[in-house]
């Protein structure tokens, strides 16, 4: 290097020493040169391992990835039909999709050559056999160490067995508010729980509510399907959790503690605010409720709100069906149960307790006073295995002591007790019983025995170690033969091997071994092998009611073939509490539909919501029209201003519609029909009172504009499509500027 | 203005495609005959608008995106933005992921300056060096290729660490490429920089006073041709570079002759360090794992780091209003001063032949300018 500037002028001719070398740039014949095995090429995707969560189509910074119905895949639990499909055009290659697939089904290649005019084919849909049908090595791959999920649940606290042992206080904890947030930070807002939960919560948004430490938003995106959270917080059977994403590789996100927190957190009195509740048209018909359980209460909820006066009736003292007098209290307290129906009570839904209908208070009036009658009266007589010894006076039904226990009377409890039944409600008796038993004596000598082997044992399995824990001992697969009663005392339960549960068509039909006999001894036989529902209060109408084999025939919203007549809860679709909420809502709408003889008040699909947010936005512009000139010029200039702003709404949603691109999304299913149930309330074209006073027009005007922003706001997180994102974002944006000016004026 | 100068002066377009200049960069210059009167840069043919597409885009996103601020020296931008984010939310990043870091940015800088290399002799109409420094700059592409997964854009530094380790033998490949480039140099000095016709040309040419780069603001190789020491990596040392044992060359005369030789012993230095890291890189987790990205908040608070470029001091300043997005990310790189106000000044006055020549010693980076 030549710092005093001295150069030569033969020194470059060294480069002589080259010419016979093999040029470094050129290949002939073309060749792809091979990559580093880490190369960042052309994706795979594991078709059947990827779940469709879209978390790879949620971290794209390009927006490369789209994700598509797959023709003749079906949604399952815990994996939707949609699949990435990639926009070359985009992709920067980053591979950040590859670091945060929830399945690891997404990887890349070594590929890297594609040629083509044809510029459709560089939005490719990538599957295992790569994007050319040509195998190429796997190049950039998922990696643990480099994962971005968490995958790690944040621990639950709970009372250990010494400490619950002999008491019936609440075993789970609940979360602070730093555990809750970073619980539910792990959340990909994917939305499978949704697809899943029976009520189709809105989870993600919760959650993500949650995480910004936005109570009431929780809360609100709660009860639009669920108006007994605190319940589900706590005893929900959380299907949601199985689906979730990111159980894939590790623990699903704790949905179910998540929603406890937020209910917990929220102080009863602030519930009424939070939803922003007004009864919306006061309309003069009544719905009778025969049964206050989860999906009774559900009804009555979602019915008040709709303007219906609705009265429940319950036999027991108070209401909440099983969920007072069957759940035990160490996993629901009754405060957190008061704590839901309360806020049922307080919007106006009115519970007869003490009322039983058939006794108390006939069938036929119930029919004769109120338009429609829904009966959810839920499974409460106890079955029993009926072997020789079962009408003994100290056998008895899970259920009944169990709401004795509620009830708070006394009821018999023995030094050595054997329970049979392997399900959950057999835990909740055992582990009841178990503290009993440990109050009374100081320690616990209870069996329970079912006839499925440990492994098949319905019951959860936190439930079966949290019993063993507190001293139960179990004796699974063993078949009852007989009580053994000697001088009128039982002596204990005589019990074969039972070999099988089920036959090949895996119907019920357990075969035993006599000849492995075991007696498990004990002076008191608890029965818990099911429920089933008692009915009599319907009289001579079974007879009427068509039948779709043992179960009553019922349309899409449970209603019978007696048109009054709907039906909710255990006895058409249990066997949990968020099935009876469901089907409990879907019956209110159901019976509104009816009610209101409305056609076609469910629009399933984005389209339509679209058409008819057009529809509303037409009625706005024609109603403020009317009164165009009759006000304050204040109110005037914000009425035209308004008018213009609406057709211009109208000619962007319109432009939506019509554009054939945007089209081919519009069929999406909206997940959540009640969502748009809600908005077609609105649409309904009203006539406002010529002689109006500019405050009251205002004020009408203001809760137009606000419920337009509820809905809007809401349209625009459910959708995945970005134009109607974008659009339904500027609607509410538009809608947020309207409100604040004429708050300003009132 | 007299007549016949009215005949004599006129308006030249240069750009964004002229082949002796980097990328899509135009001037617009004034010259009467060969002379450069005035000249008006205008680097505005890259605009993506990084600095507010960031703002647009979760924390974890924006590291696709700022490796394009420079092409040819992109792993800056990563390690800037990786560290402002570290700074400000308080994230710990393992020992041997600074060693790889280091690492990195070194490799990034020999790409660069032997890209720069090329293309300066390249506008004096000596476009075999260009050839050879591009191909063996390919050498350090597939050391990229091979850590990273890509090689241009290596999109590998993220907030907490890197995101994969080194692959197996790995770091003996490392070692054979520096040998490699080691025996190259002496090549490239036979063919261009002791080439008499080179030094000819590129002696007195856009020169810069001592006096005039500290008060322009003139940093990088640029500065220390000029005389100036100065160098964040030893000012001011970030990942590992107190640990590492390195000169910084300079040179007094400060034209493009002097940086060509600068950015010519800078390589010698690099090659030095990675040897050193390759030798002293100490084992264990390469990534301390950041929340859930798609949830990720980055508490309230701003940042100002500062690295070492290829070109120069190189500063982001990140604001955070505790979102999931940056508030706001400036980006200053040392090609806004050299391509832009220092550019000009030298451009008027010069000539026509030489004004590739200027900008290329200069060694600015477009997009770095309109970020
Ligand atoms: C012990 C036990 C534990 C359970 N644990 C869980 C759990 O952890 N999680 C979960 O999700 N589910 C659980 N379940 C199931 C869940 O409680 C039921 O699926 C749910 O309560 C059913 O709701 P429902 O509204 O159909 O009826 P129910 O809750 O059974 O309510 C029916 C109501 O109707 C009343 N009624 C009946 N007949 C009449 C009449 N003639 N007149 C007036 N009122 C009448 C009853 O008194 C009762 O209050 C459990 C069930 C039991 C038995
Ligand atoms: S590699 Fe990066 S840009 Fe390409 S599809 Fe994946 S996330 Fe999007
Ligand atoms: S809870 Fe799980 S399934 Fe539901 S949105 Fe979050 S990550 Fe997806």
């Amino acid at each position: 290097m030549s710092e005093n500037r001295k150069g030569s002028i033969l020194k470059p001719f060294k480069a002589l020493k080259f010419i016979g070398e093999k040029p470094v740039t050129i290949r002939t014949p073309f060749e792809n040169r091979p990559t580093a095995p880490r190369y960042r090429g052309f994706h795979v995707n594991d078709q059947e391992k990827c779940i469709g969560c879209g978390t790879c189509a949620e971290i794209c910074d390009n927006d490369a990835i789209r994700m598509i119905e797959v023709p003749g895949l079906e949604p399952k639990v815990g994996a939707s039909n949609l699949r990435p499909a990639i926009d070359y055009g985009r992709c920067c290659w980053c591979a950040l999709c590859v670091d945060v697939c929830t399945t690891n089904s997404l990887n890349m290649t070594q590929e890297y050559t594609h040629v083509s005019d044809d510029l459709d084919t560089f939005f490719m849909f990538p599957d295992s056999e790569g994007i050319h049908k040509v195998e190429f090595p796997l190049g950039y791959q998922a990696s643990e160490d480099s994962n971005f999920l968490d995958l790690e649940r944040v621990e639950m606290e709970e009372l250990s067995a010494e400490e619950r042992g002999d008491s019936f206080v609440e075993i789970v904890k609940g979360f602070s508010k730093e555990q809750a947030m970073a619980e539910a930070s792990r959340c990909v807002a994917c939305g499978l729980c949704t697809d899943t939960c029976p009520a189709h919560m809105n989870i993600p948004e919760y959650i993500e509510a949650i995480w910004d430490d936005n109570l009431s938003e929780a809360g609100r995106q709660i009860y639009k399907t669920n108006p007994l959270p605190e319940v589900c917080g706590r005893v929900c059977t959380h299907k949601c959790e199985t689906a979730c994403s990111i159980g894939q590789r590790g623990e699903p996100i704790a949905i179910r503690w998540l929603k406890r927190y937020a209910m917990d957190a929220i102080p009863a009195d602030q519930y009424g605010d939070i939803n922003n509740l007004k009864v919306v048209k006061p309309l003069g018909k009544s719905v009778a409720i025969v049964g206050s359980g989860p999906a009774g209460l559900s009804a009555a909820y979602y019915l008040r709100l709709m303007g219906y006066k609705v009265v429940m009736f319950e036999k027991y003292p108070e209401p909440g069906g099983m969920m007072r007098y069957g759940i035990p209290e160490y996993r629901l307290p009754y405060d957190a149960l008061d704590k839901d129906i309360n806020y049922i009570k307080e919007v106006g839904v009115e519970i007869k307790c003490n009322t039983t209908v058939g006794k108390d208070v006939n069938f036929d009036d119930l029919h004769r006073d109120f338009d429609v009658v829904l009966i959810a009266t839920g499974f409460h007589v106890g079955r029993s295995t009926r072997v020789p010894g079962t009408d003994h006076k100290d056998v008895f039904q899970a259920i009944d002591l169990l709401s004795k226990i509620t009830k708070g009377e006394d009821i018999k409890v023995d030094e050595k007790i054997v329970v049979i039944g392997g399900g959950n409600v057999a835990m909740d008796i055992a582990r009841s019983l178990a503290r009993k038993q440990r109050q009374k004596y100081g320690k616990v000598n209870l069996i329970v025995t079912s006839l499925e082997s440990r492994d098949i044992m319905p019951a959860d399995d936190e439930e079966i170690e949290e019993a063993t824990e507190e001293g139960c001992v179990f004796y699974p697969g063993r078949g009852p033969v007989e009580i053994v009663i000697e001088d009128g005392k039982i002596q204990g339960l005589k019990t074969n091997k039972c070999v099988s549960v089920f036959d090949e068509q895996h119907r019920f039909s357990p075969k035993f071994d006599e000849n492995d006999i075991k007696l498990l001894e004990g002076t008191m036989v608890v029965e818990s092998i099911g429920q089933g529902p008692d009915m009599s209060y319907l009289g001579d109408y079974s007879d009427k009611l068509e039948m779709d084999g043992r179960r009553m025939k019922v349309n899409e919203f449970y209603q019978t073939s007696m048109d009054w007549l709907f039906i909710a809860g255990d006895i058409i679709k249990g066997p949990d509490v968020i099935n009876g909420i469901a089907v409990g809502h879907q019956a209110a709408l159901g019976i509104d539909k009816m009610l209101e003889k409305k056609h076609d008040i469910f629009f399933h699909s984005i389209f339509q919501v679209l058409s008819k947010s057009l529809k509303f936005e037409e009625n706005c512009r024609k109603s403020n029209a009317k009164f165009e000139g009759k006000f304050s010029p204040v109110i005037n200039t914000m009425l035209v201003e308004m008018i213009k702003k609406s057709e211009d709404l109208e000619k962007r949603i319109k432009r939506l519609i019509e554009n054939p691109n945007v089209l081919i999304h519009l069929d999406e299913k909206l997940k959540r029909p009640q969502e748009a149930d809600y908005f077609e309330r609105f649409v309904v074209e009203e006539t406002v009172d010529e002689n109006i006073s500019e405050k009251d027009f205002l004020k009408l005007v203001e809760k137009k504009v606000r419920t337009a922003f509820g809905l809007y706001h809401d349209l625009e997180k459910l959708t995945k499509n970005k134009e109607l994102e974008f659009l339904f974002g500027y609607l509410k944006d538009q809608k947020k500027a309207q409100l604040e000016r004429i708050k300003k004026l009132l | 203005m007299s007549k016949i100068d009215e005949v004599r002066d006129y308006e030249l377009f240069i750009g964004p495609n002229h082949p002796g200049i980097a990328g899509n960069y135009s001037f617009k210059m004034k010259l009467r005959g060969d002379k450069v009167l005035s000249a008006k840069t205008d680097a505005g043919y890259l605009h993506r608008g990084f600095e507010k597409l960031m703002e647009e885009r979760l924390f974890i996103q924006n590291i696709a995106i700022v490796c394009r601020i420079c092409v040819p020296d992109p792993d800056p931008n990563e390690n800037n933005y990786a560290r402002a984010v570290e700074e400000i939310a308080g994230i710990e990043v393992p020992e041997r992921a600074h060693w790889i870091r280091t690492l990195v940015l070194e490799l990034s800088r020999m790409a660069s300056h032997l890209f720069s290399l090329g293309g300066h002799a390249a506008t004096t109409g000596l476009y075999v060096l260009a050839n050879w420094t591009i191909a063996d700059r390919d050498r350090i592409m597939e050391l990229f290729e091979e850590l990273t997964g890509g090689r241009v854009y290596h999109i590998y530094q993220l907030p907490g660490g890197v995101r994969r380790d080194f692959p197996d033998g790995f770091g003996r490949r490392v070692l054979e490429v520096m040998d490699y480039i080691e025996s190259r140099l002496p090549d490239y000095d036979d063919l261009a920089i002791n080439n008499s016709l080179f030094i000819k040309r590129a002696t007195g040419i856009g020169v810069i006073t001592k006096e005039q780069a500290i008060s322009w603001g003139v940093t990088g190789p640029n500065l220390r041709a000029c005389g100036v020491a100065a160098d964040v990596r030893k000012d001011d040392p970030y990942e590992v570079y107190d640990k590492l044992d390195f000169e910084i060359p300079t040179m007094t005369e400060g034209d493009s002759y002097a940086r060509m030789i600068v950015r010519r012993k800078e390589l010698v230095q690099s090659i030095n360090i990675v040897r050193q890291i390759i030798d002293k890189i100490p084992s264990g987790p390469v990534w301390n794992k950041i929340p859930n990205p798609l949830k990720w908040k980055v508490p309230a608070g701003d940042a100002y780091v500062r690295t070492e470029s290829s070109k120069g001091e190189y500063a982001y300043y990140m604001v955070s209003d505790g979102g999931r997005k940056p508030y706001r990310v400036h980006v200053r790189g040392a090609s806004t001063t050299h391509g832009v106000h220092v550019l000009e000044n030298l451009l008027a006055g010069s000539r026509i032949e030489d004004a590739s020549q200027i900008m290329f010693s200069l060694d600015a980076c477009p997009p770095e300018v309109d970020r």
